[in-house]
């Protein structure tokens, strides 16, 4: 009798291979982590791989050396310590077996945290990559020093292997970065026991008063706007102002302008869907078209088909903050991020919408610049890493 | 001039002009009238004026807008009729029409010259119970006014799902003379499903024919275009060039047929009446592609009172004087976390 190893006994097999070296990560000291942020910067400053990045994702070179950086940069290993301490981590206290992340359509920069979080709390990782987006994760696993090297694995496989997927989620956690349907699938395969982590995509909103709103704001606005050239479910799609729109508008796009010498926008994703959107847009309202960013204003009574990413965006008057707030509520679980800015005349709190859409509240400047500390998705980053 | 007597000039030029070009087709003429009705549009039709604005007097307005905004020169108490898109998406579009003359001017012409070119009357069958307030729906039951056998009150919509009732429909209207089948793509898809079933066949009359329009945008069941001509002909016993398709939709006032009927040796192709302007466009940049591909733009002098310079996301390659339909122009692969769908803001 034959016997033929398929895929899927591969995934088994390199599952047990990091769930072995897991035990490597038992008692991981301060130099251990150091190495590892010495690594992921290492892996975050090399020229080849942002080049080969921005080939992959569309972006410009700039934008994705940005986005490597401000992802890495909150990197500590004395604050990475400092978790491990508050959580009263020992091996006995970890989860046990493995951590698996799917990602099937996200920022390139989004698997830094589900990668890294795991092996930092002691639990082996291993994702499934896109093949068309699989640089940077590669490089992370290919890069990492020892103890970290054996206890994370990538694996490329199409969404019809089956077999594959259910050989990587045989897990406790699992978190899937995607669409409804990817993320329905994995839950789908995933056993009953397993906690599956949602990140869905989404986008996001910046809620703005014109009062004190000059081009130091606009610049900061503009940035949320352009990173990542929107591809990120934390870009601000829409501007609201609660004041004077049009002036907010015209400050924006100008600070757009500006910036694209900085972070130039890279390849249009779908110029001939943009080039419609543009067209509908100028035929309804007030249209600010720049370098590399369109900025529509919304006249009053009539909304405007939204932008499409690619550094688009919509700017429109609300009546008060108070009424944001119901609006921003009424946007429900896609809402990813708020970003705001007012000056003390107004309300100091964020009209957050309640759970279990739990957005990201900032104020401009920082909506694409989570912290590696920061909630993700509303949840803490160590979420079903750890056995209380 | 004031604005009313400016339009009645239009009007009147292009009633004339429009059977005048089916005997001699004049490009010249053509492009001087769609620029003067352009232009009174780009005074009178805001979402147009502030398109001109922004791109010029060449400028064509994206089917899109029609969801958005109202797109006439008239003033909501002036609507004789509204049609309206299929409501595929969470805002439907809406054509609002002042006078339907123009529109059935056109219909009728073109149809008399591609969909029923002999003056051989028909009985009608309707596949499907046309969409109420649909340009396809007030498009149909004119042909059976115009073009009927009998009286059109006995033209009865039939339900593609029921075998039985398509064939006993079929063959009362068989009994007397040439038949047309009227319906969308979709209908005569369903209709096929149901009659090979039940192993139901016609032969029908000499001159019958069978138009079907719509495709299968946002469908279930996608067909093949020449497998579906073979099915049709061969599930109702007509030749293959009888057999035709019309493009239309909600946004124009004009209607391109296949040529089949009048050029049954030529290759299959769609050919806009000669009031209507056809130019593929690179959906980027918006220049003229010449014989490449490139997504319809299409300038319609029937579409007085709304907007004549209509971009549509359609694909489509030239065909001699005609064009073939390569479907809705391809999205870009998704990229990152953004959400895609507009639905979820909207």
């Amino acid at each position: 009798m034959s016997y033929r190893v398929t895929r899927a006994d591969e995934v088994r097999a390199r599952v047990d291979a990091i769930r072995a070296a897991g035990v490597g990560l038992r008692a991981l000291t301060k130099k251990d982590l150091e190495a590892l942020c010495r690594a992921v910067r290492w892996v975050a400053d090399d020229s080849d791989l942002r080049s080969a990045i921005a080939r992959r994702t569309g972006l410009s070179t700039p934008m994705v050396e940005w986005g490597l950086r401000t992802s890495v940069e909150s990197l500590d290993a004395e604050r990475l310590l400092e978790v491990r301490e508050q959580l009263g981590l020992d091996w006995e206290s970890n989860a046990s077996g493995h951590v698996a992340v799917v990602l099937s359509g996200n920022l390139f920069t989004a698997c830094l945290k589900p990668m890294l979080w795991p092996l930092v709390l002691g639990v082996p990782v291993i994702a499934k990559a896109t093949a068309r987006d699989d640089v940077l994760v590669r490089a992370l696993a290919d890069r990492l020093p020892d103890p970290f090297a054996n206890a994370i694995a990538v694996e490329t496989f199409s969404r019809d292997e089956t077999a594959c997927l259910e050989a990587l989620l045989q897990t406790d956690v699992v978190h899937v970065y995607g669409g409804a349907s990817a993320i329905e699938a994995v839950r789908a395969q995933a056993p009953a026991r397993a906690l599956v982590v949602p990140h869905g995509h989404g986008f996001g909103v910046a809620l703005v008063s014109s009062v004190g709103f000059e081009a130091t704001q606009a610049d900061m606005l503009a940035l949320d706007v352009a990173a990542y050239d929107q591809h990120g479910c934390l870009s601000p799609r829409e501007v609201w102002v609660v004041g004077d729109a049009t002036q907010v508008a015209i400050d924006l796009a100008a600070a757009l302008d500006r910036l694209e010498v900085r972070l130039p926008r890279g390849a249009v994703s779908d110029s001939g869907a943009q080039q419609s959107w543009l067209g509908t847009v100028q035929s309804l309202g007030d249209v600010r078209v720049g370098h590399s960013s369109v900025v529509a204003i919304e006249p009053q009574g009539s909304a405007l088909p939204r932008g499409l990413g690619d550094r688009t965006v919509v700017v429109r008057g609300v009546a008060s903050f108070e009424a944001a707030g119901l609006e921003l509520a009424a946007l429900g679980p896609h809402l990813k991020c708020v970003g705001y800015y007012w000056t003390k005349a107004h309300p100091t709190v964020v009209p957050v919408p309640p759970m279990p859409s739990a957005p990201r509240c900032v104020p401009i400047g920082q909506m694409q610049t989570p912290s590696f500390f920061d909630r993700h998705d509303g949840w803490e980053p160590w979420l079903g890493l750890v056995r209380r | 001039m004031s604005p009313e007597s400016e339009r009645a000039r239009l009007r009147s030029a292009i009633l004339e002009f429009m059977p005048r070009s089916i005997e001699s087709p004049d490009e010249k003429a053509l492009g001087a009238l769609l620029d003067d009705v352009a232009e009174w549009q780009a005074r009178h039709v805001p979402p147009y004026a502030r398109l001109v604005a922004a791109r010029g007097i060449g400028a064509a307005l994206p089917t899109d807008v029609f969801r958005h905004a109202r797109v006439a020169a008239h003033p909501l108490s002036q609507d004789v009729a509204v049609f309206r898109t299929s409501g595929t998406t969470a805002s439907p579009g809406e054509h609002f029409f002042r006078s339907l003359e123009l529109y059935e001017t056109a219909a009728r012409l073109w149809a008399s010259q591609l969909l029923f070119p002999s003056d051989v009357r028909m009985r009608f069958v309707l596949m499907d119970t046309p969409r109420p307030g649909s340009s396809l729906a007030h498009m149909v039951w004119s042909f059976t006014d115009w073009f009927s056998a009998g009286d059109s009150s006995q033209v009865t919509p039939c339900d593609p799902n029921s075998a039985a009732e398509v064939a006993q429909t079929i063959e009362a209207a068989a009994g007397d003379g040439p038949v047309c089948l009227l319906g969308t793509s979709f209908a005569f898809v369903f209709a096929e499903e149901a009659l090979r079933e039940s192993g139901a066949s016609f032969q029908l009359p000499e001159g019958s024919r069978i138009m079907h329009t719509g495709g299968f945008k946002g469908r279930t069941r996608e067909v093949e275009p020449a497998h579906m001509i073979e099915q049709l002909a061969a599930r109702y016993g007509v030749a293959e060039n009888h057999v035709v398709a019309e493009y239309g939709m909600t946004e124009l006032s004009s209607q391109a047929y296949e040529t089949t009927l009048t050029e049954p040796n030529t290759p299959r192709r769609l050919k806009f009446p000669p009031w209507v302007r056809a130019t593929a466009v690179d959906p980027a940049t918006l220049e003229p592609t010449g014989d490449a591909p490139g997504i319809l733009r299409l300038e319609d002098l029937a579409n007085l009172d709304s907007c004549c310079r209509i971009q549509t996301a359609d694909m489509a390659r030239r065909e001699g004087d005609g064009w073939v339909l390569l479907g809705r122009a391809p999205g870009a692969v998704p990229r990152g976390c953004s959400l895609a769908t507009e639905s979820a803001l909207a």
